[in-house]
């Protein structure tokens, strides 16, 4: 059994890491499972709830998933959480329950505005406004998009 | 092969690579709702040839926008407010969205929310995916104005000439699917969709230090 070990050869990067192949399962499934319902039964219901501007139920839910992603330890991914309101957690659908705008702040005495100053605001129903800096840089990308592996588990 | 001390540093491992396993959203797949298009050139031809041309010539002899034979729309905000507005006259009124989904420079968080605001919006919206090069297009034929976002809209109104109208939706709707966006209207569960995004952690983990108690007697 030692011989086997010894045979396997590790790979070392340029910068002295330690190369490794992905894992082909993952823990945590069932909890993985259980936040992607909740995330997808918190859409529906605001999409079908009953009374439009309180989305109770659908705020609960997404409260629960929240909840369930710090105790567990569970990650998700930055799409998603940007979909969720941070105070009210309502679902963040556009004219539904958010209302997305551009705004300039320069104040330079040029009539042209410059638009690395550009600034995406989603305001959500309950005040909260997030603010994206999207002029800044016009190409940025998250991390988890920019170069990873991805697997689809299959759902029971 | 270099021998110096750094090259040989480099060869002994200090930290290895893991997986750590994030969950992706059910929706937010972009591709899977922009309504595809089968043959984006004659598309682009005729945007190029009908509307873009002739704004670049308006532009040119100087004739305010108000007196342009169509209603044309490139803020990104006058065009959200466009398609959320719920003003009961104007809801006949039909749109075009041309959309440079593909050109780099247009931020992704901007062009997620575009089908899902034509989708809900309550005129009749067709939206327009346009090929590589198409933001250079808008800007070559603007030239008052920036154009960053990529987006023109073509209010279908009475003000703009109905066989010119027809002469595009035609050509447009025979190439055309329409949108669909299912989760907001009937939802099917489906399967979580986990990512492996890469990371690193050093090979051995600092040991915790023992705190020295001194001894009591």
């Amino acid at each position: 059994m030692k011989t086997n070990k010894s045979k396997k050869s590790h790979q070392i990067d340029e910068n002295g890491m330690l190369l490794a192949d992905p894992p082909k399962d993952i823990g945590n499934k069932e909890k993985f499972q259980r936040l992607n319902y909740l995330y997808q039964l918190s859409t529906w219901t605001t999409m079908t709830g009953i009374q439009p501007n309180q989305n109770g139920l659908a705020r609960l839910y997404s409260k629960d998933l929240d909840l369930i992603s710090k105790k567990t330890k569970t990650s998700i991914s930055p799409n998603m959480k940007r979909s969720i309101c941070k105070k009210c957690h309502r679902i963040l659908i556009p004219t539904i329950t958010s209302k997305t705008i551009i705004k300039n702040l320069s104040t330079s005495k040029s009539k042209k505005v410059n638009p690395k100053n550009d600034v995406l605001e989603c305001h959500c129903q309950c005040g909260v406004i997030k603010r994206y800096p999207i002029g800044q840089n016009r190409n940025y990308k998250l991390n988890s998009e920019k170069d990873n592996t991805s697997t689809a588990l299959d759902s029971t | 092969m270099s021998n110096s001390l750094k090259a040989l540093d480099k060869k002994i491992a200090k930290r290895r690579q893991v997986y750590k396993p994030l969950l992706d959203s059910p929706f937010i797949r972009e591709s899977n709702y922009w309504p595809r298009i089968k043959d984006q050139k004659i598309v682009t031809h005729l945007l190029q040839n009908s509307i873009l041309n002739k704004c670049k010539h308006f532009e040119s002899s100087s004739i305010p926008r108000s007196e342009w034979p169509w209603d044309i729309l490139f803020d990104f905000n006058e065009i959200i407010s466009f398609l959320s507005s719920t003003d009961s006259h104007d809801k006949d009124d039909s749109a075009i969205l041309f959309v440079c989904n593909k050109d780099q420079d247009i931020p992704a968080i901007l062009l997620q929310q575009i089908p899902i605001l034509c989708y809900l919006s309550q005129r009749k919206v067709s939206l327009i995916q346009l090929p590589r090069g198409s933001l250079q297009m808008f800007q070559e034929a603007i030239t008052d104005r920036a154009i960053d976002n990529g987006l023109l809209l073509l209010r279908g109104n009475s003000k703009l000439d109905s066989s010119f109208v027809r002469q595009i939706e035609y050509s447009i709707e025979e190439d055309t699917n329409p949108l669909t966006i299912p989760w907001l209207e009937s939802l099917k569960y489906k399967p979580s969709d986990i990512k492996l995004v890469k990371s690193s952690m050093p090979l051995q983990q600092n040991k915790v230090k023992k705190i020295k108690t001194p001894h009591r007697k």
